[in-house]
């Protein structure tokens, strides 16, 4: 299993996005969703690398504005062939919205799942190009 | 993008605008209220369907559990409408996950969604498998429907990409569907080369799969990674929508690398062909180079650096474990040299993990290469990034040997005061286990030894002094040099504790070696200065140092009866008992005998070596079969002469390897009479190191990899938690100072599953691990339990990580429990360990309860008794070593499975049960009666079966319950 959890908190701590790809229930995930959201909040952004143990697995995350997007991955997993997966995730969300913020994922949060499931599946990678990507999402748009 | 629903984002806005949570609350509440009356309205647009259900996700995106929507969920799916069908499968999921419940309905929608001739529809239908492939066994009944989608050419590339993942995640529900469908593995793999880049790493992923479970299955995919790899990364072909910051498909690169090194679990019992080997070793060491390929424009990005460190990092993996090219190790050593220095932390961070793993991977050679990166590895001491420097340290460590060893502590020794506090233990065990595994010279150890305690002292655990003392003990040649050393230390101005507590210990046991440098009344000045400002366990051990000082020096006995004295009113209970006893002991009337014979000289630490041991060369015995010589012949060796010859031989030592409790309490308790004094004194205040630190410890290593006498001899201690876990279903099966795992076992009629949790509790990590079952009958022709592991566990456990092993074992016919399956389990943490363990999946955890009626029990019994006569029955009389209450002795039964019928046996000190066994053969009943003797400890169990030699298997495994318990 590759990506356990995939999640945008915002500095404040609320859930901005939450995709899960193992089972776990709500308390479970109310709870690891917090303690990410500890964990990464006390780290020093400046210094410190991208990457921290998690549990028994790794937390890769990078913040953009005032979001943190974050993936939970085994330990053997590539720490920064996800941290660009966040970035490419990023780009394409900035693509989509037209210049992307919080308030857009906020008000959109299904077709921001959507988004992520043109990406990533079963918790591992699906689709990595970003023209690709972009031209699905757009393309379900006009289908009704 | 298609219109927003202003109702969706008014609610929205409303819930952002409350000030207060209680103002959210109400809102929400109102917005449920009013959802629900539209719902039950009936009459509903599917827009308005679509509207409502989007409101319901996101009050439960607020924290709040939805109830009811299902329903119209199920109707949204139903539509023909993209959006509509889309938001209907997402919140579908919802409810799923919450119950585990999937409805006929659903599943009909989904088949018919996966068959439709729209790639539209399919695409929503696998994403809704893909995530609940899991619940209610969802997954089996689409299984052919997702190959269908997988394999045909004709199905878009974006429906293959997404049947394949949820091909995995149906594989991952339940790994029989791969042993159920062995053909299609060829299929699958075969779709690594496929021209979509999309399909080719969801395909990736997949194959990955397989290959952990059989890499052999997926044998024929090593041409194909490695062909797509050398195009990717050699030619550069790559189509222009997958070029990321002009790097060709970066992601796939590291999937496949990932990929192959899956494929070759062990090279060298699978090597690579020739041909094969070639193309890899252009991959790698292409990768390796720091040639930049791409257009310069990107070279400056950093995204552009983070994919290419993030291919590199990925080679560097693959090339440890497969060595393609003779010059790979200098390769991949070079390349992560330089990012050492590279300006980004997360590239320092990986780069340090990755040396340290290649060290650890390729022993010697490769540590002796990394040995060239130190002084870049010491500098990262002083990183900003304390993750960083923790790295370092750990890097340090692995790469450390005997000609870097004296430079590397002197580095530690000075940055131990430098660094942080949370670090400084771990640098001082680190150090403390270096300079023991490859000291040289025996003068070199003890002064880095005591340098470490004079740097370190108040950070160092007590194993770190407590080892020290043991080596001294054992290494006759340098005690003198050590008891020097150590007045040089104690004459300075302040010291750590942990220093006092040494000078205690060898000045008390070696002073009289170095009388000619050090007077016994310095000697005792020294160690008395300090004695009212350390601790009372440091006390305690001054007092034993004066004792011995008693016995050597007649010069000090009246100073020494002073501190005994005034000691004796001590306000600690522990000084003030151990000074008393002291007292006693030196103003006996029979002159000094009782003394002599609680003072005698330290023995070696014989039941734990030490490669220190072997490498100063001082002590020549105990290197092996130690354990065999007596006692008292060991005390004759190494014993202080003036001590040794004037007494005979104490008792031997209580201590094997289990850690003395802390030696003041230890010492009140057992000093209690005065008897007991010689036979627990003497080696009181040093405990024995449990383990210094991970990977070099002898000691965890020879206590794990038990001696295995043949195939069949399980491992020592695999008793105690197989007989608990007989009586129970769950609870830590096994535990040693490296793992522990802890069993589950959910019982359903004739078929068990079982979970076993290993917890990584060595102070390193865990690799290569493997769990197999096997089962432990002979005959397989008829096999009388089936047993299928269903989820392996990950090879590689983290520090305090932990990983999981699931299996299903279904019960066919009886068998006794010496025919129960058998875990065999082999890692790395340190040394090679291999454990084997019985199972508890015995017959009789397929007895469920039968509740009887009273009345009829005792007819039961006798229609057994009359139509099997003997073969239906069985009767033991046994004995317990623990009393057994009529109660006690009914939980234990009807954990057994037997349904305990109240009263309906006349004597009320008996108990009789009733169960009934599921096999796939068949069901049986079994009656049980226990009569308890009235002491609770003598019992006669009888046990009476409808199908023959039942009674006898479930008997006896009730009986080893009743006896272990």
């Amino acid at each position: 299993m590759a990506i356990q959890f995939l999640l945008a908190l915002n500095r404040q701590g609320k859930t901005r996005v939450s995709k899960w790809y193992v089972n776990a229930s709500d308390e479970e995930k109310w709870k690891t969703e917090s303690q990410v959201h500890k964990l990464i909040c006390s780290r020093d952004h400046k210094n410190q690398s991208n990457f921290v143990q998690f549990q028994s697995r790794k937390l890769v995350y990078k913040r953009y504005a005032g979001l943190f997007f974050c993936f939970c991955i085994d330990v053997q997993d590539n720490e920064l062939s996800y941290l660009e997966s966040i970035r490419l995730l990023v780009e394409v969300l900035d693509s989509y919205f037209n210049n992307v913020c919080e308030l857009d994922l906020v008000f959109n949060f299904y077709k921001v799942s959507e988004v992520i499931d043109e990406m990533f599946l079963s918790g591992e990678i699906e689709e990595t190009s970003k023209d690709v990507i972009l031209q699905r999402v757009q393309e379900t748009a006009k289908l009704d | 993008m298609s219109p927003p629903m202003k109702g969706l984002v008014q609610f929205i806005a409303d819930i952002r605008n409350a000030k207060v949570h209680e103002e959210e609350e109400k809102r929400v509440q109102a917005e449920l209220v009013n959802i629900q009356k539209q719902f039950s309205s009936g009459n509903l647009s599917g827009y308005q369907r679509k509207k409502y259900i989007c409101k319901l996700m996101y009050i439960y995106m607020l924290g709040h559990r939805i109830k009811f929507g299902y329903r119209e969920a199920i109707e949204l799916i139903s539509s023909q409408v993209f959006s509509e069908k889309q938001i209907g499968y997402m919140a579908a999921l919802l409810f799923v996950s919450g119950n585990r419940e999937v409805d006929g309905a659903l599943i009909e929608h989904v088949r018919h969604d996966l068959a439709v001739d729209n790639s539209n529809f399919n695409a929503l239908a696998l994403q809704f498998l893909s995530c609940s492939a899991e619940f209610g066994q969802l997954g089996a009944s689409f299984e052919n429907d997702v190959f269908n989608l997988l394999r045909s050419p004709l199905t878009p590339a974006l429906v293959r990409k997404k049947a394949c993942l949820t091909m995995l995640a149906l594989y991952r529900a339940d790994p029989q569907t791969l042993s159920r469908n062995p053909g299609w593995v060829p299929r699958i793999v075969a779709l690594i080369d496929d021209q979509n880049l999309g399909v080719a790493i969801s395909a990736v992923s997949l194959t990955q799969f397989i290959a952990r479970i059989d890499p052999i299955l997926c044998k024929p995919a090593v041409p194909l990674v490695i062909g797509r790899l050398h195009r990717l990364v050699v030619n550069r072909e790559c189509p222009d929508e997958y070029l990321y910051y002009g790097n060709p498909a970066p992601w796939l690169t590291v999937k496949l690398m990932g990929l192959l090194e899956d494929l070759i679990p062990d090279p060298t019992e699978t090597p690579l062909d020739p041909a094969n080997g070639a193309v890899l070793g252009e991959v790698l060491s292409s990768t390796l180079s720091s040639t930049k390929l791409a257009p310069a424009t990107y070279h400056e990005s950093l995204e552009y650096r983070n994919t290419r460190h993030s291919i590199l990092f990925a080679a560097v993996s693959l090339s440890s474990r497969v060595d393609a090219s003779p010059e790979g190790l200098p390769n991949v050593i070079r390349a992560l040299g330089g990012l050492l220095e590279a300006g980004e932390t997360n590239a320092r961070y990986l780069a340090l993990d990755a040396l340290t793993k290649v060290a650890a991977r390729s022993g010697a050679s490769g540590s002796q290469k990394a040995v060239e990166h130190l002084p870049k590895v010491m500098r990262l001491l002083r990183d900003r990034d304390v993750s960083v420097r923790q790295k370092a340290l750990d890097l340090v460590y692995a790469i450390c040997d005997s000609t870097s060893v004296e430079n590397i502590c002197r580095d530690l020794l000075a940055y131990m005061g430098v660094a942080e506090y949370s670090m400084r233990p771990d640098v001082a065990v680190k150090v403390a286990v270096l300079a023991e595994k490859f000291a040289t010279d025996a003068t070199w150890y003890v002064t880095t030894a005591l340098k470490l305690i004079a740097v370190a002292g108040s950070h160092v655990a007590d194993e770190v002094w407590q080892r020290i003392v043991q080596i001294v003990v054992n290494n006759e040649g340098i005690q003198p040099l050590a008891c020097k050393t150590l007045v040089r230390h104690l004459k300075a101005p302040s010291y750590p504790e942990p220093m006092l507590k040494v000078g205690a210990f060898l000045l008390g046991e070696y002073g009289h070696l170095i009388e000619s440098s050090a007077s016994p009344k310095e000697q005792f000045d020294l160690v008395y200065a300090k004695f009212y400002q350390c601790s009372f366990a440091s006390r305690a051990m001054i007092l034993s140092c004066f004792l011995k000082f008693f016995l050597k020096y007649e010069e000090l006995r009246p100073l020494i009866l002073d501190v005994f004295e005034s000691e004796s009113a001590s306000i600690d209970s522990e000084i003030q008992q151990r000074a008393l006893e002291y007292l006693k002991i030196v103003t006996r009337n029979d002159g000094l005998s009782l003394l002599k014979i609680v003072t005698v000289g330290m023995p070696s630490f014989t039941n734990k070596t030490s490669p220190l041991i072997a490498r100063l060369g001082s002590v020549k015995i105990f290197e092996k079969g130690y354990s065999k010589v007596p006692d008292s012949l060991k005390r004759d060796i190494t014993g202080i002469s003036s001590s040794a010859s004037a007494v005979p031989p104490p008792a031997p030592h209580p201590r094997k390897g289990a850690p003395a409790p802390p030696p003041p309490r230890n010492h009140a308790a057992s000093s209690a009479t005065l008897q007991s004094l010689p036979r627990s004194f003497s080696s009181q205040d040093v405990i024995l190191p449990q383990s210094t630190s991970g990977s070099s410890n002898p000691f965890d290593r020879s206590r794990t990899a038990s001696p295995t006498k043949g195939l069949a001899a399980l491992s020592p201690n695999w008793e105690e938690g197989y007989t608990r876990l007989l009586r129970f279903d769950q609870g830590v099966f096994f535990e040693n100072s490296l793992l522990k795992i802890i069993y589950r076992l959910t019982r359903e009629t004739n078929s068990l599953s079982g979970d076993l949790q290993v917890v990584n509790k060595s102070p390193s990590q865990i690799t290569g691990l493997v769990m197999e079952i096997r089962p432990g009958f002979l005959n397989s022709d008829d096999p009388p339990y089936m047993i299928n592991v269903t989820k392996v566990p990950d090879a590689f456990v983290p520090e305090n990580g932990r990983t999981r092993l699931q299996f299903q074992a279904t019960i066919r016919t009886e068998f006794g429990d010496s025919e129960a399956p058998v875990l065999n389990l082999s890692f790395v943490s340190g040394g090679f360990s291999t454990i084997r363990l019985r199972l508890p999946v015995v017959l009789a955890k397929a007895v469920a309860h039968a509740p009887l009626e009273r009345s009829s029990f005792f007819s039961r019994w006798g229609q057994i008794g009359s139509a099997l006569g003997a073969e239906g029955e069985s009767q033991l009389i046994f004995k317990t070593t623990t009393a057994f209450s009529v109660q006690n002795s009914s939980r234990i039964l009807s954990q057994l499975g037997f349904a305990v019928v109240d009263n309906a046996d006349p004597n009320p000190n008996n108990v009789v049960g009733a169960g009934i066994l599921h096999t796939a053969t068949g069901v049986s009943g079994c009656l049980c009666r226990l009569e308890i003797a009235p002491d609770g400890q003598q019992f006669r169990l009888t046990m009476r079966c409808t199908r023959p030699r039942v009674a006898g298997i479930i008997l006896s495994t009730a009986v080893s319950v009743f006896k272990q318990t």
